[in-house]
């Protein structure tokens, strides 16, 4: 499916998208567009999974202990910074999960078609 | 839609997973070569001490080799924190004993990182990983050989000076 970027107008391709937000791919620029808790970040592949890495080490169990005082996490990535609660840490860890599996499957197709066009 | 993920690095997550493993695997085993050549220099044993602090270097060449390949391959290389040294030994032989447990760990874990690239036909990796699988016949062998010169030469008597003198030649030769 294809959207119109609203920040820059360049065509972006759906990657994976929840109700809280999605990752949009721009073949034109080589980057990734992550929308979240109302926020658009524009990112390197690189960044992208960094972020995950980052995201998938949070300790949730430990976060849900200190509640009372502030269940927040401050992650800094390069040039963006994010402000996630538990609950947002929850909803950002699917939508991340969810494009590294869309690019997983876009590899695996891409890979196939190219083997089918040499044979 | 472009194969971001394919443009950026040769490497999938696991295989990079695993190879970072490895590089703290082998950081780890050049840490316990070190520790094992204080061990044998304070008490006295100065080949085995030289022929650990070799053993060491080896160790963290190997670690630079994978880091390296990671990096160039597009994946990223975690630099590892390395703990849990054991820094006191209660015999000489197990000094070598330990030697070649941590040897055989290595090669089985060489032999788990080859199945899956085996497994994601990642043929590119699996050709990098050829010079480990051989340097571990090596490693192996000479593990093996230095702690059966105490069985050979014997630990009674001046047993433990002639081992001292004669780990260093050890050598092997796959021909
Ligand atoms: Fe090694
Ligand atoms: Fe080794």
């Amino acid at each position: 499916m294809l959207i119109e970027n609203p920040i820059t107008s360049t065509e972006l391709i759906e990657v994976f998208i929840t109700s809280k937000g999605g990752v949009y791919q721009s073949d034109k620029e080589n980057c990734l567009f992550l929308s979240f808790s109302g926020k658009t970040s524009k990112l390197s592949f690189q960044s992208l999974s960094d972020l995950k890495k980052i995201i998938d080490k949070v300790d949730l169990g430990h976060m849900c202990t200190l509640i009372e005082h502030a269940d927040i996490e401050i992650i800094l990535l390069k040039d963006n910074c994010y402000v996630l609660s538990g609950i947002e840490i929850i909803y950002l860890k699917e939508i991340l999960h969810g494009a590294f599996t869309m690019f997983r499957l876009n590899h695996i197709i891409t890979d196939c078609l190219n083997r089918l066009v040499v044979s | 839609m472009k194969d971001l993920m394919r443009i950026k690095t040769l490497l999938s997550a696991e295989i990079e997973t695993l190879l970072n493993q490895q590089v703290k695997k082998e950081a780890h085993s050049s840490a316990i070569y070190l520790s094992m050549a204080s061990w044998c220099d304070r008490n006295g044993f100065e080949g085995s001490a030289d022929f650990f602090f070799k053993q060491s270097n080896e160790e963290r060449d190997h670690q630079l080799k994978i880091y390296k390949y990671i990096l160039d391959m597009g994946g990223t290389a975690i630099s590892p924190e390395v703990n849990n040294i054991k820094n006191e030994f209660s015999t000489f032989r197990e000094v070598f004993e330990d030697a070649l447990d941590q040897e055989i760990a290595i090669t089985q874990s060489f032999k788990n990182i080859v199945a899956r690239c085996h497994k994601e036909q990642d043929y590119v990796t699996l050709e990098f990983l050829n010079w480990f699988l051989r340097e571990q016949r090596e490693e192996e062998y000479i593990a093996r050989r230095a702690l059966e010169l105490f069985d050979i030469i014997g630990e009674s008597g001046t047993g433990y000076w002639d081992i001292d003198k004669n780990i260093g030649n050890i050598k092997y030769s796959a021909e």
